[in-house]
């Protein structure tokens, strides 16, 4: 009896060395996190669940947590509605659609430390926004040292990613045949309706996908964060990042692989829960 | 057959992948030179000696080699301005040359001299500007230019430069940095950085070369060669015309620090060196050789003068030791020497320090089997951070690949005793301080559990100076907060302290206070800090309430423009204000109540005890006087994981020795008792003349006694300040705010918390 056939024999050897690589930088490594997140990184000797138990009575770990959990609660829902409402608008032909999706793409381009500087020139005591404040006698603010800073980094995240979400969705807008919404208008079915019944419907692998690379990019946001407001940034912006790298500085690695091992669950979580109710038939079939 | 083939075609590329994954594995590469290198070492490096100089030399002004394969110097001794030395054994032993003393009227100073091939003698000397008595850099008026032929006979020559063209710059123009070419003409720079080629006999200007910023020159045959900024141009002597810049050396000497260059002994030989090391080139060529690694040689400090080569094609380096007085090594090609010394270590800083470099240096030309090699974790050139540049360390340490020395100023000891990463080192101070030779109470500052893993090799003092009316009541914050109070009730206009800013109050103070605000689990104590924060705002108006609110926001700008310009953090720019031992003078003259900071040199006492002489209340006691605090110069540690204990133990024993605590830059006092008296003896003249500079007060040395009282001090020392670059940024943060008024203290407090909060919860 064969384990496995020819063709997938064949297969495997073309996946052979990019197996090998993820091995090597990806799973072995991610074994090793969380075999230290059961160790105890001054004794080096196994402490069972008791780093975990620490995250979970630290302060600094469950502010980075909730912050990380609120800026993805309320920058994915952003960031979908707002580029599938463009994507919709470039795909029902109007003029200049070709320049306006380049434009939406523009800010990706744009380098990490040059949205730091901008950040800095706009939001500092003494930046563009406070001088056109001053002048128009409305008061100054320590923007980047208070509370605003949360919605400072959603605008940012949801500016930068704006243009690649739109070009997913009207990947997915584009393969909707134009049939249906012909047949729906013969029907007498209005733009409303046939977004309700038609639109979503056929997006819903799309919107998987969407979500998921939109997670894995709010990450990045730490970026520009840590550029701008260091180790230790205003309080609503103190995320997951901050504290792993806070942690890794004080080789704290104990608490770093328990909260890195807490935080994947969490993320394998969600996705499964994304597959169970988004992914569409086909999609699943695939995976 | 298709499917054969395709099957075949998959196998050869899976082997080819993984052949070249193993290819790129350096790891065993590195392992197999290593085990090749030791069987087979390379042999052959040129070693550093130290070769005797002349009695009492204060400079040395040029080091020439001759047709005859003499070597000559022109130098400047005690009260003797211009002397002239030969040596006919490549610089073992000198001979003073006839007739040298007349040439230099007494009270003048050379400013630069030239020799020629031949041994004449090029010079133009001057008297110094006077300031209080004490002399500056500046010559006043013009320089004499003089010719001494070889037997030594003296003819003055006419060189006049256009004048310096700055409108407001009164000095009249000069020549420095003197050189002779090939052909016998004179070379030199002036004020405006042009080069100037001169007929030695006639002192008639040949041609000039203009080419902006000049940070070196040399002369190699009809060659000029000009070291800029950012290239190496070429110009030929003959004809004053710019050739092809030398692109190949713009790695060594554009941008260098320092360099010196020199012809060789054949025709378009150059040799030159920088921090890096001594090299040769061969001008039209596109190689490089570097002859001497600089991290082996006193080269890596960058203090050296003067460059020559001997008959043999050995080098003569002179230098200025850490006192400023010349030194001269010579370095011979050995064959039998291995090219790097078998034994290794790695010693890292976050930052530079020059302090740390020299006594690598020195340990190394007194350990010649022996390589330190010197890591820097902030250079400046990559734009990173105190904390990537942490980050990038750890990633090391983990690897196997860290230091085997920690200079563990501004790194999280704490952690790193905490998970096991530092070794204990105690056995080494313990040799020190068994034979008392170390001060027990600073290097075991940091002993827990019978083990030491961190030791300051050196340390300040802070301090509070002031009237023995104001000493007796001050002992604290709470009691300078009521005095700064009483003081502005009873309406004295004189500023407390000498201070512009919040921040510079804070950090003053910060190190001697801080300790208080925590309480015993390591949370801040809220009671505490807003009582800080009240003394200190007490302090500051009683500073600066003679200043206006516009003088105070003119500072602001100032000082914030100063850091960001210089990168660097608050704590590192105000540190230079922490320095007090000039300040006795302010406070008689009455520029300020008092003054807090620290001391690191025995200057200090003289400025005390001469104002105290004079002015007999004004005295100076321990800052915070309860506590006992001294502030932690440098602080050494030794890695768990180094593969070289013994090597690196070897160093860290080398860096209590009274050899090693000779040299200091800005560091503090040195642990090592021996050095500390030592370092008590009387100063030069020139030392007490520019202590004498900018002040009224007439400054003497002190006695024994007035050391031994400081010294008593000192022995009562037990507690090192405390340290927390975070902590004090939030603190300089919230109260700038409070000082302006923007924030009560309370309201301060409560910022402060919430910023720390992250960070001590962590």
């Amino acid at each position: 009896m064969k384990f496995i056939d020819k063709q997938q024999s064949k297969n495997l050897l073309f996946i052979l060395p990019s197996l090998l690589g993820v091995c090597i930088f990806v799973l072995i490594p991610s074994v090793d996190v969380i075999r230290r997140s059961f160790v105890d990184a001054k004794t080096h000797h196994f402490a069972g669940l008791q780093n975990f138990v620490t995250i979970f009575h630290n302060h600094a770990f469950l502010v980075a947590a909730g912050n990380t959990l609120k800026f993805i609660a309320v920058c994915i829902p952003t960031l979908m509605i707002i580029s599938l409402a463009i994507a919709l608008l470039l795909t029902s032909g109007i003029k200049g659609g070709p320049f306006f999706k380049s434009a939406y793409l523009f800010p990706m381009a744009i380098p990490v430390a040059s949205i730091a500087l901008m950040w800095r020139v706009t939001f500092e005591d003494h930046g563009l926004l406070n001088g056109i404040l001053s002048s128009l006698h409305l008061g100054t603010h320590d923007w980047m040292h208070s509370g605003f800073a949360f919605w400072i980094v959603v605008g940012s995240y949801v500016w930068k990613y704006i243009g690649y979400n739109v070009v997913l969705w009207m990947a997915g807008l584009l393969a909707i045949p134009k049939s249906y919404y012909e047949a729906a208008w013969v029907d007498g079915a209005g733009k409303l309706k046939c977004f309700f019944y038609i639109t979503l419907p056929n997006m819903k692998s799309m919107v998987f996908i969407v979500t998921i690379l939109a997670v894995l990019n709010s990450f990045k946001s730490f970026r520009e964060v840590y550029m701008v407001a260091g180790n230790y940034p205003n309080q609503s912006i103190y995320m997951l990042q901050h504290i792993f790298n806070n942690w890794y500085r004080e080789l704290s690695l104990d608490k770093l692989s328990a909260a890195a091992v807490v935080f994947a669950i969490v993320i394998l979580i969600f996705v499964m829960l994304l597959q169970k109710f988004w992914a569409s038939e086909s999609l699943k079939g695939d995976l | 057959m298709d499917t054969r083939v395709n099957k075949f075609g998959l196998l050869i590329m899976c082997a080819l992948i993984i052949l070249l994954g193993a290819c790129t594995h350096e790891g065993s590469s590195d392992k197999q030179d290593e085990n090749k290198s030791k069987d087979h070492a390379a042999k052959g490096r040129y070693l550093e000696t130290n070769n005797s100089l002349p009695q009492n030399l204060k400079g040395i002004y040029a080091l020439q080699k001759l047709k005859d394969g003499t070597i000559k110097l022109v130098a400047s001794g005690k009260d003797i301005p211009f002397d002239v030395y030969s040596s006919k054994d490549r610089g073992k032993s000198w001979k003073k040359v006839k007739a040298s003393g007349s040439i230099v009227p007494p009270g003048n100073d050379i400013n630069s001299a030239a020799i020629d091939l031949k041994g004449n003698i090029v010079l133009n000397y001057g008297v110094h500007e006077k300031s209080n008595g004490a002399k500056l850099s500046a010559f006043k008026g013009e320089l004499t230019y003089v010719k001494v032929d070889t037997h030594g006979k003296k003819t003055k020559l006419p060189i006049s430069l256009p004048s310096s063209g700055k409108s407001s710059d009164q000095r009249v123009n000069e020549l420095s940095d003197l050189k002779f070419a090939a052909n016998g003409d004179l070379f030199g720079t002036d004020q405006n950085n042009i080069i100037y080629q001169i007929d030695a006999s006639t002192g008639k200007i040949k041609h000039t070369y203009s080419s902006g910023d000049v940070n070196e020159y040399g002369l190699v045959n009809h060659s000029l060669l000009i070291v800029t900024g950012n290239q190496v141009q070429q110009y030929d002597i003959r004809t004053g015309k710019q050739k092809q810049d030398i692109d190949v050396l713009n790695k060594y000497l554009a941008g260098a620090k320092k360099s010196l260059m020199i012809p060789g002994n054949k025709k378009d030989d150059l040799y030159f060196c920088n921090e890096k090391g001594l090299y040769h080139y061969v001008l039209g060529g596109n190689v490089v050789e570097q002859l001497a690694d600089g991290s082996l040689s006193m080269l890596n400090s960058g203090n050296f003068t003067n460059l020559a080569v001997d008959s043999n094609g050995n080098f003569l380096v002179t230098y200025k030791n850490s006192d400023q007085q010349p030194v001269l090594k010579h370095y011979t090609f050995s064959k039998k020497a291995e090219a790097t010394p078998s034994h290794e270590i790695t010693v890292y800083t976050l930052n530079d320090n020059s302090t740390v470099k020299q006594q690598i240096t020195k340990f190394q030309s007194e350990n010649p089997n022996m390589h330190v090699n010197y890591e820097v974790g902030v250079s400046g050139k990559n734009g990173e951070s105190t904390s990537d540049a942490i980050k990038t360390l750890n990633t090391k340490i983990l690897a196997g690949k860290g230091p085997d020395v920690l200079i563990l100023n501004g790194m999280p000891v704490d952690a790193y005793v905490e998970k096991g990463l530092l070794a204990d080192f105690s056995d080494v101070i313990d040799k020190y301080t068994g034979k008392d030779e170390a001060f027990k109470n600073i290097v075991e500052a940091y002993k827990t559990k019978n083990k030491i893993y961190a030791v300051p090799i050196r340390f300040k003092v802070p301090i509070l100076i002031g009237s023995q009316d104001a000493l007796d009541q001050i002992h604290d914050l709470d009691t300078m907060g009521d005095y700064a109070e009483n003081d502005r009730k009873a309406g004295d206009k004189t500023p407390l302290l000498d201070i512009q800013d919040p921040s510079m109050l804070a950090v003053k103070l910060f190190p001697v206070i801080a300790a208080d605000w925590f309480n015993k689990d390591g949370s801040l104590s809220k009671s505490q800090l807003t009582d800080a924060f009240t003394k200190l705002k007490k302090i500051y108006d009683a500073s600066t309430e003679h200043l206006s609110k516009e003088q105070l926001n003119d500072y602001k700008k100032k000082f914030e423009y100063a850091v960001n310009k210089g990168d660097m953090t608050k704590i590192q720019y105000y540190d230079g204000y922490m320095d007090v031992s000039n300040s006795a003078p302010d406070i008689a003259e009455g520029r300020s109540r008092l003054a807090a900071g620290t001391i690191g040199s025995f200057d200090a006492i003289a400025y005390l005890s001469s104002v105290h002489e004079s002015h007999h209340t004004i005295s100076y006691q321990l800052l915070n006087k309860g506590k006992h605090y001294f502030v932690p110069g440098i602080t050494v540690g030794m890695s768990a994981k180094s593969k070289n204990q013994e090597g690196a133990k070897k160093f860290l024993s080398y860096l209590f020795s009274e050899k090693a605590q000779n040299i200091d830059y800005t560091g503090g006092f040195p642990v090592n008792k021996k050095q500390f008296e030592k370092a008590q003896a009387k100063p030069s003249q020139d030392t007490m003349s520019d202590l004498n500079m900018g002040t009224n007060e007439k400054i003497t040395w002190p006695d024994p006694k007035q050391f031994e009282a400081f010294t008593s001090k000192v022995e009562t020392l037990k507690t090192p300040t405390y340290q927390d670059d975070v902590v004090s940024e939030s603190l300089f943060e919230a109260f700038e705010k409070c000082a302006s008024g923007k924030e009560s203290p309370h309201e301060a407090a409560n910022d402060m918390m919430e910023k720390l909060n992250l960070y001590l919860s962590e």
